[in-house]
């Protein structure tokens, strides 16, 4: 496996940061979590399905960019005893650009 | 054509020999019901394949009936005819669900139950080229397959009523979701908007959920526990919102329920007084749709995830005139392009969304009159 570039380390801590202030701002009860990180995989179409859909132009278009998915979880208990899982995950690009914010229903 | 998938190996395995013959009265009502809709239908046996389309028998693995399904819609199209749906008659112990693994990291699931593996010929396909529902049964400690035979009879009554109109709406929904909600409330035209908290199950008006045609609940689910829940906007704020027994004190005759809450459409090994989806449907609703996993949706707009399959399922609904299966595929597909037209690309959260959330119930059910 290659080693990651001290580019590319720039940006992942750049973006960490970013999905940090996030998850501060939008998902207060996260704040302090450490994310998990993964690369952001695109899907795979084939033409019937984006032409079905009417997204060829869309899927032509797009190049190809890195982006990273932040996954902030914790549990908690409820008083009911059961296990609430609460995940969000802020994907964001490498210009620190948030793609965008959610959280587990 | 529209396919009833069932395998009475299986229903006598799991239910006994009366009860499976119970069940499959039931089916030849619900088989007579659509054909005085005009809606043609036959019944898939999945040890027997269909023989005289060359479809041949298969074991009851959800790799083998994918497999089966794709090769009776090609044989279909072969002459001349194509597959319009798909009814899986029974719960996971009768007919699985097909297990693929989970498409998000770190969100503690291992696989995603579905039944989107049954909805196309490809693997890999995300846009459904048939939809399918499930009826499915109880499970578990002290099931007796009753709720299936129940459930049967219910769509074959909901076909020979024929199409309903919404008149009564009931929405519910964690008060930290409220901006998100506001928007999938404008589609449904909620005329009993509430938010948990201040509503909490013990202060629930069950006046206002009684003889709704329209249920749509976002609300918090568990993996371990039947109960739904409310959340504040301070950290760990989690309210009982709705229980199975609040459901099961009110009638619901053809109700459309969609519920946004993590794992519930999850059903696996329960009955109707520990699953909320199965008391919506042992209530007389005429269809449950709702996620099988974890589910996501975003706090504030644009809408995604979830809650965009909401907001699009219940303006296919608005629409009318099509059938329950049709305006769940095309909710699904509408869910895909807008995420494609706003990020450029699926990321495993729209995947697994696609994957999630299921229909209970006919899919070949006439919706609402436009």
């Amino acid at each position: 496996m290659a080693e990651p570039t001290i580019s590319t380390n720039a940006s992942l801590i750049a973006a960490r940061e970013v999905a940090q202030q996030v998850v501060r701002e939008r998902f207060p009860e996260l704040d302090g979590v450490e994310p998990q990180v993964s690369l952001r995989t695109p899907s795979t179409w084939s033409p019937g399905e984006a032409h079905q859909l009417g997204v060829d132009d869309v899927l032509a278009q797009t190049p190809p960019t890195i982006e990273y998915i932040f996954t902030f979880a914790r549990e908690l208990r409820t008083p009911e005893g059961y296990c609430m899982p609460h995940i969000a995950r802020v994907t964001v690009d490498t210009k620190q650009r948030v793609i965008k914010a959610i959280h587990s229903k | 054509m529209n396919l009833l998938v069932a395998s009475f190996v299986r229903l006598r395995l799991v239910y006994g020999e009366r009860v499976m013959r119970r069940v499959v009265t039931a089916i030849e009502e619900l088989v007579a019901a659509r054909a005085a809709r005009g809606i043609e239908s036959r019944l898939l046996l999945i040890e027997e394949g269909l023989p005289d389309l060359a479809v041949v028998g298969g074991d009851v693995s959800s790799e083998a009936l994918a497999r089966q399904l794709g090769r009776a819609a090609t044989a279909l199209e072969r002459v001349g005819d194509s597959l319009e749906s798909v009814l899986l008659i029974g719960g996971h112990a009768v007919i699985p669900f097909d297990l693929a693994p989970n498409p998000t990291a770190y969100d503690g699931d291992i696989s995603v139950p579905n039944d989107a593996r049954y909805s196309a010929r490809s693997q890999s396909a995300l846009v459904a080229e048939w939809s399918v529902g499930r009826i499915p049964g109880d499970e578990g400690p002290g099931a007796n397959g009753m709720l299936l035979v129940q459930l049967l009879q219910q769509a074959a009554q909901l076909h020979w009523h024929g199409p309903r109109v919404i008149m009564k709406t009931f929405g519910y929904s964690t008060a930290v979701w409220r901006e998100a909600t506001a928007e999938i409330y404008g589609a449904l035209s909620v005329a009993s908007a509430l938010l948990s908290p201040p509503t909490v199950a013990l202060s629930l008006d069950l006046s206002l959920l009684d003889g709704a045609d329209a249920v749509y609940c976002n609300l918090h689910g568990v993996r371990d526990g039947p109960v739904w829940y409310g959340q504040t906007e301070y950290a760990g704020g989690y309210l009982v919102a709705l229980r199975p027994q609040d459901v099961l004190g009110v009638k619901l005759d053809g109700a459309i329920v969609v519920s946004e809450a993590c794992y519930g459409a999850l059903i696996i090994g329960r009955d109707q007084r520990n699953s909320l989806a199965l008391a919506f449907l042992a209530r007389g609703s005429a269809c449950f749709v709702g996620a099988t996993a974890m589910s996501y949706g975003p706090a504030n707009a644009p809408l995604s995830e979830a809650d965009l399959l909401a907001l699009h399922l219940w303006r296919e609904v608005g629409r009318g005139g099509a059938t329950i299966g049709a305006a769940f595929v095309a909710a699904q597909a509408a869910m895909l392009r807008d995420t494609l037209r706003n990020q450029a690309a699926l990321d495993d959260d729209d995947r697994k969304t696609v994957l999630e959330f299921v229909l209970y119930g006919d899919p070949a059910l006439a919706l609402v009159a436009p």
